[in-house]
């Protein structure tokens, strides 16, 4: 089927050739269970209604749905019917304990013919005096993300009918809930990003400022950022970073780091120092996560700028009659790459009217193109004049017409002269 | 395009060859590869051999520096070999390179 996805619920299901007679009846009716209308539901409300037709077709007293938590180290109850307490009550079970964490830990549909503390750890299938309950895995590619469980008050064979059912029923449901939790994943990303990030750079004294962020059109939102701030001692930070990963995830991360980073700075005027300790930070508190980034800082008299690099791409530096050079401090290792790290400072000069431009790789990386020629093409097409002006034009001329695949964050700041007025052209000689 | 893993066994060094581009799609079946590697009782050491990959992203990169980590953690040496062309580019202009490719110090627990 060219150009279209078909939808989870139109998805052949190969895994699931069912005899016919009674068995291929039950797949009739559940493929009539789980058709489009409940596609529009919020995803609980399906997932109740998927499990109260469940519960009538197999004819057992209960069935649940639990969740693997964010950490993937829980399941959490997440849709019941017959059990709506164990909802209600929030519970929690630990991957590898009691019936459903055993199922989870096995991804392997299990059955038990009696419910008491020896085969389960949750108190409410205890004292709703159920006899037998089954339980299978809701899978998604190479992991688990739940279970599905049903439960009998009296006692119950469960047939491999049964199980092929419920594992139907769970590939259902599989297929839904990561859908549904993508979808949420992604605008719930996209707005903590845009909550994150400044819709507009503040207004800096004889700082001509331009930014962009540009989620990217294969990974959606992710960990790039840039930020800007004016500092008590009359320093100003400038930041560009770029937190390995994407979704909901990258962005959280990256909303910690920029306020640890703003933090920090506030505490020392030295780059480097700054980067060290966001490193400390992210490597205890954070402790898989990656980022390159740039710290810079610009004097309080605005001729000098010192910055400290953790493993990210160099600013450019366009002088005020238009020649651009990368300024090429040694990048030291990213931020949360290691425990030994150390890190440098490099000082440059920053004459009036020059302009530093700060980017994220989303800008110059092609799969096809080596990093040095797309750093080269950031350089020939670096051209003098207003910030919003330069950043507009390095936009448009250097992300692909389709958008960028990963995303992108550019900075440009432009040092204007000192004369008090705001609206003057930009003059090299000023 | 996707990845390929294979891990090469020999005398207490672990090769984990990695081929095609390591990206975001990518970390999680090599950074496993890479862990059991490390783990495996009898490794002495791991090298992680990029001569056949063609390209890594920051995901990618991750992923190399963790098993570094998790070397040190573990005692025992770990480097890259064989990253060149655009990888050996981006690991070089991410301040990388050295870092992964350097000789085991004299004793790891270091």
């Amino acid at each position: 089927m060219a150009g279209v996805a078909p939808a989870w619920w139109e998805l052949p299901m190969t895994r699931h050739r069912a005899s016919e007679g009674r068995g291929g009846e039950k797949l009739r009716r559940i493929q009539a269970v789980t058709d489009a209308a409940l596609s529009g539901l919020q995803i609980d409300e399906m997932l109740a209604e998927l499990l109260e037709r469940t519960r009538e077709l197999l004819g057992v007293d209960t069935a649940t749905i639990l969740l693997v938590d964010e950490a993937g180290k829980d399941l959490v109850a997440t849709a019941a019917s017959g059990l709506e307490e164990e909802v209600r009550e929030g519970v929690r079970i630990p991957i590898g304990i009691g019936f459903a964490g055993r199922v989870a830990a096995q991804a392997h549909p299990v059955t038990i013919d009696h419910v008491d503390h020896d085969t389960v750890v949750n108190q409410i299938l205890i004292d709703k005096h159920l006899s037998s309950m089954a339980g299978v895995p809701m899978l998604a590619p190479s992991r688990v993300i739940g279970v599905l469980h049903v439960g009998s008050l009296s006692p119950r064979d469960f047939t491999e009918d049964d199980i092929e059912l419920l594992r139907l029923v769970a590939d259902r449901a599989s297929l839904a809930t990561q859908a549904r939790l993508s979808q949420l994943d992604r605008s719930a990303a996209l707005a903590l990003q845009r909550s994150l990030l400044p819709a507009r750079p503040p207004t800096i004294d004889r700082l001509d400022v331009a930014a962009r962020y540009i989620p990217g059109t294969e990974v959606g939102v992710g960990g790039d950022w840039y930020d800007l701030f004016a500092l008590p001692s009359g320093h100003v930070g400038i930041v560009i970073g770029d937190v390995a990963g994407n979704g909901l995830r990258a962005a959280v991360v990256m909303g910690r780091i920029r306020s640890a980073l703003r933090a920090y700075a506030l505490e020392t005027n030295d780059p480097a120092d700054v980067l060290t300790r966001l490193d400390r930070k992210i490597q205890l508190f954070e402790p898989d996560a990656m980022a390159t980034a740039i710290y810079a800082v610009i004097d309080p008299s605005r001729t000098t700028l010192t910055m400290s690099v953790a493993g990210h791409l160099p600013p450019v530096l366009l002088d005020a009659a238009g020649d651009a050079r990368v300024l090429d401090p040694p990048a030291d290792l990213p931020l949360g790459a290691h425990p030994t790290a150390t890190r440098n400072v490099t000082t440059a000069a920053l004459p009036t009217g020059s302009t530093l431009l700060l980017y994220t790789d989303g800008l110059i990386e092609r799969r096809d193109r080596p990093l040095l020629a797309g750093i080269r093409l950031l350089l020939d097409e670096s051209i003098p004049g207003k910030a919003e002006e330069f950043c507009a034009h390095i936009t448009s001329r250097l992300l692909p017409e389709m958008g960028p695949s990963d995303d992108v964050a550019i900075l440009v700041i432009r040092l204007t002269s000192d004369r008090p007025s705001a609206a003057q052209p930009a003059n090299p000689d000023a | 395009m996707a990845v390929s893993v294979t891990t090469r066994r020999h005398d207490g060094v672990a090769t984990v060859v990695v081929a095609g581009e390591l990206d975001l799609g990518a970390g999680e079946v090599v950074a496993e590869a890479i862990g059991l590697a490390v783990t495996a009782t009898g490794t002495n050491a791991v090298i992680v051999d990029l001569s056949e990959l063609e390209f890594v992203d920051s995901s990618g990169i991750s992923v190399l520096l963790k098993g570094r980590r998790e070397a040190d953690r573990t005692g025992i040496a770990y480097r890259i070999t064989g990253a060149a062309g655009i990888v050996q580019q981006i690991l070089s202009l991410t301040g990388v390179l050295e870092h992964l490719s350097a000789e085991p110090p004299a004793d790891p627990r270091q």
